[in-house]
């Protein structure tokens, strides 16, 4: 009874919770062209935990305890970006992720980390997501750099509560620290606090349904005062034209956001050849952008100038084919339709309404040399639709892109218990609904290297770079990324 | 099981039409401003449109300049819901002097909206002496240093004039004991009364002695001294005309090449300074001197009320001036001047502007 109580109390903790992390191990097949449908990988199986993120799975998948130790360096870099985004992103993390099976009691997970963000040539923006579809958005006078840094905690516990039936439960938590170098002087602060739950209910090996509930609330808080004694001017925009000016010594401006989603997924395995998993998630999501209420020199309240809401469905199905031992196809379906309107509260007008659709079909298929290494080849093909009413900017748009999506890549043990990796991805977007570019051209190499030679740890290497530009224009961005993960096997 | 799975999907169900929230059902930016501008020519007698007149429309969302075109139209679209002020002017081309200006104010547009209407235009000249600029902010600095203001005059006339006896008064808020604040009229007694500081120059009204040249610029300063010694932003006021000089100071700084305006409050013992973002400053004749009960309309040559706020409440007469001006930031080295030098229709949000960097003089 003690045991059941403790789960239920961990249960009850970790309700609120994300369950977003990076899995570590796909470091592995990032490093072979991100082929993370063709590739078999530890990480990558067709469960509800890999699958769909469902904590209540994680049970029956982690079964072996490890820690991943993870530095990441991420640069991404270019005049091709929308106005307010920055000129060039450095990011630096590093995380910790254990993951401890205890047997009946169940399995926990860990995770700790520490990120550290440098953006550069911010034009004005005082937002950390100034293009996260809301029609509004603050801003100074000033094109600066921000600096954010914080920390991260994450707990996950999963576990059989009777037999068949699994219950999991997540819980993270994230600070985010920013600070604009030059005026405004803008400090930011992000707290993230998130929880979830899961359930999965396993009728046999294959059949396995289950679903999982998420929250997410998520606040900004924006202050800006200039250390060289002038009042501040802050912009409320509405809208991409239209702005209200503010100033004084100080200016605080909030934005709150809660996000909760919801979705079943079932795992069917047809036959020793076949098996298939499916899954829906409806997420609703409303961001409220708050000011504070002056009276004298006090502010004790906040009224709410703009509020958005989200809403997204998602249905995603994959399923995968042993043609034999050495091979594999794989077949990926999905359709999103994410909608969305933005109001004026003071006056109770509708901003903005806009709605993308997005289907997916996708293949991919994987070849095992013996003894050697493997091979894989995926392509999509996705059809986008986005329909755009922004009322008060006067700007309709309803648009459509055809894109393609091609990825290749291999693993080779070239001597023994050392691998090396290398991929190359291609796609063509003929609309980039994002940052506005026509025919956006991404060509992207990567690398890896996995070593296995030692008995305790292993030790994966991760390097890629990624050009995206435009056939009609000079702009272009540039990523550079590289990523090491050490994989603890006993401690 | 099955309960518990029937359950579980009614809860779901609860949670999925729980969360769609119905937009609102009007559209915001919408709305439609249509004037026409006209005036009355002298020389025919006729009411003809004001083509190519310069349009100001200010709102919460800022001021912007348009034209209105060779039939004295403009058509304004998809405005946002807010609160309108439209004001048209133009210069006559064949006397400077001269304005042609209208307004059309509190134009109140909500969702899909239209405001047509036509803005009858009248000619006003501006022949005289007029505060011209008034530098408050202070330069950008941290150590609150903001003793470089100053106020300039111009002469828009074509002769020259005298400043013999007047006088120049802040009106401040932290002065209101009665009234609706200062520069009202309290009592209707025909005088604006919170007069904080008030400075003269030497001589009585009528006199000739310190003429204004025609068509020139007259800077006041509350300390002629280079203050970009002390602040490297700032600027240099050795050379202003006039500087304000508190003879009961004992600290006040004084210039001995620079003439002083001298203070008529004994009981004041503190340099001019105006505060950086809000205040009202008058310029009189100097015909009314007693400044206790306050200061005669009748005597008044200009008065400009500044704010930090477009929400903030005006206090100064109207009388003197329908509104007042958006200040720029304090300690930002930003000043306020008028668009068009010596132009002033007693509408202060319409006729200033604020400028990068004080214009001492020119």
């Amino acid at each position: 009874m003690k045991n059941f109580l403790f789960k239920i109390f961990l249960l009850i903790i970790f309700l609120i919770s994300d369950y977003s992390e990076i899995y570590a191990q796909v470091t592995r097949l990032k490093g072979m062209g991100n082929l993370f449908i063709s590739i078999e990988d530890i990480d990558n199986g067709l469960n509800l935990y890999n699958f769909s993120n469902n904590p209540a799975w994680m049970y029956k998948d982690e079964t072996n305890a490890h820690l991943y130790i993870s530095p990441n360096y991420d640069s991404d870099k270019g005049d091709y970006k929308k106005n307010y985004d920055p000129y060039e992103v450095r990011k630096y993390d590093l995380s910790f992720q254990s993951i401890n099976p205890l047997g009946e009691s169940g399995t926990f997970y860990g995770e700790t980390g520490y990120s550290y963000e440098n953006r550069i040539k911010v034009d004005r923006s005082l937002r950390y997501e100034p293009y996260a579809g809301e029609a509004f958005s603050y801003n100074d006078t000033t094109t600066g750099s921000f600096n954010y840094s914080g920390p991260l905690v994450k707990f996950k516990y999963s576990f059989e509560l009777i037999p068949s039936l699994y219950i999991g439960a997540v819980f993270n938590y994230k600070i985010l620290d920013g600070l604009k170098s030059i005026y405004s002087r803008a400090k930011t602060l992000i707290r993230e606090t998130g929880g979830s739950a899961g359930m999965a209910y396993s009728f046999n090996e294959n059949f396995v349904i289950g679903t999982s509930l998420n929250y997410l609330s998520n606040q900004e808080k924006i202050e800006s005062q200039d250390d060289n004694l002038t009042d501040v001017e802050v912009y409320d925009f509405k809208g991409d034209h239209f702005s209200i000016l503010k100033r004084a010594t100080v200016i605080d401006r909030k934005i709150k956001k809660s996000k909760i989603t919801f979705g079943p997924q079932i795992y069917y395995k047809f036959s020793n050849e076949i098996e298939s998993i499916v899954k829906f998630d409806y997420s609703h999501l409303n961001s409220k952008f708050l000011e504070p209420f002056t009276q004298g020199q006090s502010s004790i309240r906040e009224y709410e100038t703009g509020y958005s809401t989200f809403d997204y469905y998602l249905f995603d199905a994959r399923t995968k084919f042993y043609l034999n031992e050495k091979s594999n196809l794989n077949l990926n379906l999905s359709y999103d339709n994410y909608t969305s309107w933005s109001r004026n509260t003071p006056v109770d007008l509708l901003v903005w309404k806009w709605e993308v659709k997005n289907y997916e079909i996708g293949f991919g298929y994987n070849y095992k040399f013996k003894n050697f290494g493997e091979i894989g080849i995926e392509y999509f093909f996705s059809s986008e639709t986005a329909d755009s009413l922004k009322y008060i900017d006067n700007d309709y748009i309803n648009i459509n892109s055809n894109n393609h999506f091609f990825k290749l890549g291999t693993e080779i043990e070239l001597v023994d218990k050392i691998l090396l990796r290398t991929g190359y991805n291609f796609s063509l977007f003929e609309n980039d609904f994002i940052c506005g570019g026509k025919n956006v051209v991404t060509n992207m190499l990567t690398f890896g290297v996995g070593i296995k030679t030692f008995d305790f740890f292993i030790i994966d290497l991760y390097a890629s770079y990624n050009e995206r530009s435009l056939k009609e224009s000079a702009h272009h961005r540039a990523n550079i990324s590289f990523n090491i993960l050490i994989t603890l096997l006993k401690f | 099981m099955q309960k518990f799975l029937v359950l579980f999907f009614i809860i779901s169900s609860v949670l999925f039409v729980g969360c769609l929230e119905e937009p609102p059902v009007f559209f915001d930016g919408q709305s439609k401003i249509e004037i026409t501008a006209v005036w009355e020519n002298p020389e025919r007698g006729d009411i003809e449109p004001l083509s190519f007149a310069k349009v100001i429309v200010s709102s919460e969302y800022g001021i912007n300049v348009y034209s209105t075109d060779v039939a004295g139209l403009l058509v304004l679209n998809n405005l946002p819901a807010a609160t309108y002020n439209i004001s048209v002017r133009k210069q006559l081309p064949l006397d400077s002097t001269i304005i042609i200006c209208g307004t059309i104010n509190n134009i109140r547009l909500s969702f899909n909206s239209s405001f047509v209407d036509t803005i009858r235009t009248n000619a006003t000249s501006f022949s005289g002496i007029t505060i011209n600029e008034i530098y408050s902010s202070g330069p950008v600095n941290n150590i609150f240093f903001m003793f470089d203001q100053f106020i300039e005059l111009y002469n828009s006339s074509d002769s020259n004039k005298y400043l013999d006896g007047m006088i120049i008064t802040r009106m401040s808020k932290g002065n209101v004991l009665y009234g609706s604040g200062p520069g009202s009229d309290y009592g209707s007694d025909g005088d604006i009364d919170s007069v904080t500081y008030i400075f003269k120059f030497p001589g009585n009204p009528g006199e000739f002695n310190y003429p204004f040249k025609s068509h020139s610029f007259v800077v006041i300063a509350s300390d002629a001294v280079n203050h970009t010694k002390t602040v490297s932003t700032s600027i240099d006021l050795s050379n202003a005309a006039w500087e304000m000089y508190n003879q009961f100071s004992v600290g006040d700084l004084d210039n001995p090449n620079v003439p002083n305006l001298l203070n008529m409050r004994s009981d004041v013992m503190v340099d001019f300074l105006m505060n950086l973002s809000d205040d009202i400053i008058i310029l009189s004749d100097g015909r009314d001197s007693k400044w206790e009960d306050g200061l005669n309309i009748d005597g008044i040559i200009d008065g400009v009320e500044y704010q930090a706020s477009t929400n903030s409440s005006k206090t100064l007469d109207s009388r003197i001036d329908r509104s007042f001006v958006v200040s720029p930031p304090r300690y930002s080295g930003k000043s306020i001047q008028r668009r068009y030098a010596g132009s002033d229709t007693n509408d202060g949000n319409m006729d200033w502007e604020i400028i990068a960097h004080p214009t001492p003089g020119y």
